[in-house]
């Protein structure tokens, strides 16, 4: 179980076809390993990443600030928060789940290609290590913009575990090379894509017929603070305080960072919220910083705090904003912490708000116990999907949590039902 | 009279003195302040934006997407005259000036133009490829066009594009006739008219008589293949016969009343063609026009020579408010500056826009 040098692979149509014919065997030997061996590795794999006193989690913590545009405080949450999810319950609980829930008997994918998008370098985790774990061998894509958390993942694999390792290979190349992409697939069952829809139907074009295509496309999230949270002051500044860490986690770059909060209250309480949250995101930046601003964003973000402040309250601070508009449309903003305050009359004005958005919203943070969280899980209609977690937990998903309103492990088994 | 009327007469009066091309700036950011203050005053979202400016400090410039979703006007929609609309986009709602008075406009239009467009013919044949004003009566490029058939045009002008397509048999035969009289022509245009034009005339070239010029404006607005500026001078250049400075690249938004043009025809014309040729690629500020390149976090200024998002103060909007903030990044050298786009080597807008994008579509 020594690390190797990791090389990158060829780029030419033939050698790509010859890696997936060379992943797929790897997979037949991959399912060999029993699960506690797939699931050890990839820990233990998790371990070494976030552990800054190792040579790959130092380089992890150095590279990605840079090359991610985030603060090497927010790197380092994001590697903490990311990886301290994949531990072996976890692993177990979604492989266990996956047979469980087949009708018949379970097939692992022979590969699966996974095209993975540049907004959130910790996605490529559960990108990566969810086939893996189901004994899927894996050819990943690295995005063009930024793909050195992939390349990490990779070393730090091969580190633990060759014969998992050899499981895996990544992809790496600028531009549209759709050549590339088609020799790829080849012999792939499955292609799980991330990025934006012109993107999923760019790549969805190049697939075999017989493979099946794993979107996960574009979206959003929102926030909902119901009455009872914001009528009690205490309540209503202990969701704030977790609220802010659902805005600033990745700077609001992500799918699920939340571009909107609906509040259910009195313009007083509306307010008074704003203020809270104004403070709670205040202090968080002086422990999680935001990153640099890119220029296109800084135009963006100035059209978006121009337009609130004419029309509404805008709170500014060092490196956010609030936005609080009475009786309008959710107005989508640059993220980089720029959120807006809606008033909200309750769950049905929630939904209306919600459901233009339809399969696009990906994360709901609500405010609360549990119960109001369950009455409105079994209250959204189609097709609304999201996940929807407590304030504070919107974007620390665990491992083996569904994606896109389907299992994790979706798409990766498949059934042999004998009748 | 009231106090915008009083300004708008000292804005007339002024862009009248610089009509020359000379420079005041003194007394243009003397005027720019009191209009400022009035339309802080009279126009509601305006004055919503300058509300906690601290008195001695610069006034705040109105981001142009402010323009779709309020009404920036100092008067009520009844008084009217004339409401320009930006063209669709991704983004849904179209931005909206409404003008009560269109002399500043009118005056500006004109100015700029006769100083850089047409400096050695007072009129000339005018061929456009841009809708009439019949058209596209909201179209702000389109009025200006217009009144360029009526203050520059030399007999009928003649417009070759039609609800959206090109009138080929039209615009060739036109060139045509002045590549056989030897009158020159000044053919006026959107990029992607003019690209599609292009595309249209497939093989065919022409030999413009000495004198013809050019005038492009606009994006592609995802209606065309995409042009980079220099590929698209030397595209027209080679298929028109009209030497590359005569090419002249015109920048307006339907937000402003001014227009900014290149300064490589008027520097050719003038003799001084060493100018144009590093110089001509910048964009002429007129004197009652003053532009600063901003910080794009801060919206601070910047100093000459440093890109930054450009906000453009103009006299010449009295009926709305002079200070415009754009998104589009440009270098600003005193009296001219260089436009570089909409944030060259931008990094992903991510999600949340994107999504904006897919929900308006």
């Amino acid at each position: 179980m020594n690390g190797g040098s990791i090389e990158a692979l060829p780029l030419s149509p033939s050698a790509l076809r010859a890696v997936a014919v060379r992943l797929v065997a790897a997979g037949e030997t991959l399912r060999t390993l029993d699960l506690d061996r797939r699931a050890h590795a990839l820990c233990k794999t998790a371990a070494l990443l976030r552990d800054a006193d190792t040579k790959v989690g130092r380089s992890a913590g150095e590279l990605l600030a840079s090359s991610t545009g985030l603060s090497a405080e927010m790197v380092r949450w994001g590697l903490e928060t990311t990886l301290r999810e994949v531990d072996l319950d976890a692993v177990r609980r979604l492989v266990d789940h996956a047979s469980r829930s087949q009708v018949g008997t379970p097939q692992p994918a022979r590969l699966a290609v996974v095209v993975l998008a540049s907004n959130l370098f910790t996605a490529a985790v559960r990108a990566i290590f969810t086939p893996l774990a189901l004994g899927v061998p894996v050819l990943a894509k690295g995005s063009s913009r930024d793909d050195r958390f992939a390349w990490l993942l990779k070393r730090a694999l091969s580190e633990v575990d060759d014969e998992v390792a050899s499981a895996f290979e990544l992809l790496s190349f600028a531009g549209e090379r759709s050549d590339l992409l088609q020799a790829a697939f080849a012999e792939a069952d499955v292609a799980s894509v991330y990025g934006s829809d012109a993107t999923i139907a760019a790549v969805g074009a190049l697939l075999p017929p017989t493979a099946r295509l794993l979107p996960h496309g574009h979206g959003i999230g929102a926030a909902f603070l119901p009455s009872s949270e914001t009528r009690d002051e205490q309540a209503c500044l202990a969701a704030m305080r977790s609220l802010a860490l659902d805005i600033a986690a990745y700077d609001q770059r992500g799918c699920l960072s939340p571009q909107f909060v609906c509040i259910e209250g009195t313009d007083e309480e509306l307010d008074r919220a704003g203020r809270y949250l104004y403070e709670a995101l205040a202090e968080l930046a002086l422990r999680l910083p935001r990153g640099a601003l890119p220029t296109t964003i800084g135009a963006a973000q100035m059209q978006w705090r121009g337009v609130s402040k004419a029309r509404g309250t805008l709170l500014e601070g060092d490196g956010f904003s609030i936005c609080i508009e009475a009786d309008s449309t959710p107005r989508l903003g640059p993220g980089y912490r720029n959120i807006a305050l809606l008033p909200c009359g309750g769950h049905e004005d929630l939904i209306e708000r919600l459901l233009p958005y339809g399969r696009h919203l990906k994360a709901l943070g609500v405010g609360g116990g549990r119960a109001i969280r369950q009455q409105l899980a079994r209250s959204l209609p189609s097709p609304l999907s999201p996940a929807i977690s407590a304030l504070g937990e919107m974007q620390t998903p665990p491992f083996d949590a569904a994606a896109d309103g389907l299992p994790g492990w979706s798409g990766f088994l498949s059934s042999v039902e004998l009748r | 009279m009231s106090a915008l009327e009083t300004l708008r007469g000292e804005a007339l009066a002024l862009i009248e003195k610089l009509a020359d091309g000379s420079r005041d700036d003194a007394a243009r950011d003397a005027l720019l302040d009191a209009l400022l203050e009035e339309q802080s005053r009279s126009v509601r979202a305006y004055g919503r934006l300058a509300k906690d400016r601290e008195p001695g400090h610069g006034w705040p410039a109105v981001p142009t997407d402010v323009f779709r979703y309020l009404r920036v006007a100092s008067h009520a929609p009844t008084e009217d005259r004339r409401v320009f609309q930006t063209s669709g986009t991704t983004q849904g709602t179209r931005g909206v000036h409404a003008l009560r008075d269109l002399r500043t406009y009118d005056r500006a239009a004109e100015a700029a133009a006769r100083l850089y467009l047409f400096p050695d013919h007072p009129r000339m044949r005018l061929l456009m490829l841009a809708p009439h004003e019949s058209e596209a009566p909201h179209s702000s490029l389109s009025y200006m066009l217009s009144r360029f058939a009526e203050w520059f045009g030399q007999g009928e002008a003649i417009w070759a594009w039609h609800r959206n397509r090109l009138d080929r048999d039209r615009y060739v035969s036109v060139l045509s006739e002045s590549e056989r009289s030897g009158e020159p022509l000044a053919v006026l245009g959107t990029s992607f008219a003019l690209v599609h034009a292009d595309e249209a005339l497939e093989g065919r070239r022409f030999a413009l008589p000495a004198g013809s010029r050019m005038m492009q404006t606009g994006g592609f607005k995802g209606r065309s293949r995409e042009i980079d500026p220099q590929t698209m001078r030397a595209m027209l250049s080679e298929r028109y016969g009209v030497g590359e400075a005569s090419i002249v690249a015109e920048y307006g938004m339907t937000e402003l009343s001014s227009q900014l043009y290149e300064t490589s025809l008027r520097d050719l014309v003038l003799g001084d063609s060493a100018a144009g040729a590093t110089a001509g690629r910048r964009l002429w500020v007129p004197g009652w026009v003053r532009t600063t390149a901003v910080d794009s976090e801060t919206l601070e200024p910047l100093a000459d020579g440093e890109p930054g998002l450009l906000r453009i103060d103009d006299l010449a909007n009295i009926d709305s408010v002079a200070a415009i903030q754009t998104s589009d990044l440009a270098i600003t050298y005193g009296a001219s500056i260089e436009l570089l786009g909409r944030s060259p080597g931008a990094v992903s807008r991510g999600c949340s826009l994107a999504i904006e994008e897919a929900l308006s579509r």
